[in-house]
């Protein structure tokens, strides 16, 4: 990883089009402003994260069809 | 017609050539890029999602609108774009559902649909645009969920 010090208002340049500037540092949060293409997606990590161990749980409990026709055909007859 | 593995269904046959080709691979599975889409006969509007190069592999989808009748589709442009969307495409697009131990606790994944172009077969998992979208949605929600959830979309609404 490359590992760059930067200080309040000053910014990196990826790429040519995408500033990345320190707007401000407040005892354990940065404030960090992104200008990018429109075509640059930008989400904040734990999106990522949260949705792919969404996704491994989801694909380990795939196999359990007859659980879930279980439980629809419960709810049905109660009127849910 | 050819025949394929499955993971739940054990041998089944599908039309030649029916796979749907991920543009973006589902996240955390980056390696399998084909999956056929398979209608679960006795269960209406759920569909399983079966990875074509591993049979131990595969998803169970549904239209999130079943459960969440207000549910909207919103991505970004950059995932549209990997749609290849062009006009008279019919796009669909269904939620990731996982079962815990406790079935009543079923949840659904509104954070990262997976919308298919169903006329050139391609598909993403997006990321969706609405921060009150969560992985974790319970199908079945209790009263007191559903009031929450209620109220956390009106205050929303109002600060718009």
């Amino acid at each position: 990883m490359l590992v760059l010090s930067r200080r309040e208002d000053e910014s990196i340049i990826i790429n040519d089009d995408i500033e990345i500037k320190v707007i401000g540092v407040k005892q354990d949060q940065v404030k960090i402003g992104i200008v990018a293409p429109k075509t640059v997606k930008i989400f904040r990590k734990e999106i990522y994260d949260e949705i792919q161990s969404a996704n491994i749980a989801a694909a380990n409990a795939a196999g359990k069809v007859g659980d879930l026709k279980e439980a629809l055909s419960q709810k049905e007859k109660k009127g849910e | 017609m050819e025949t394929i593995k499955t993971k739940a269904y054990g041998e089944i046959k599908v039309a030649e050539d029916s796979a749907i080709s991920f543009k973006r691979e589902i996240l955390g599975f980056e390696n399998y890029r084909y999956y056929y889409l398979i209608e679960m006969g006795d269960l209406p509007n759920f569909y399983w999602l079966q990875s074509k190069d591993e049979s131990e592999l595969a998803f169970i989808v549904v239209n999130p609108r079943l459960f969440k009748p207000d549910y909207q589709l919103q991505i970004d442009e950059i995932d549209k774009g990997l749609l290849e969307i062009e006009e008279g495409n019919e796009l669909t697009d269904f939620v990731i559902v996982n079962i815990p131990e406790d079935i009543n606790k079923m949840t659904m994944n509104l954070l990262g649909p997976i919308v298919i172009n169903v006329d050139k077969r391609v598909a993403i998992q997006g990321i969706s645009l609405n921060n009150d979208y969560g992985t974790k949605v319970r199908i079945f929600p209790t009263v007191e969920e559903e009031v929450t959830q209620t109220r956390k979309e009106q205050a929303n609404a109002a600060k718009i």
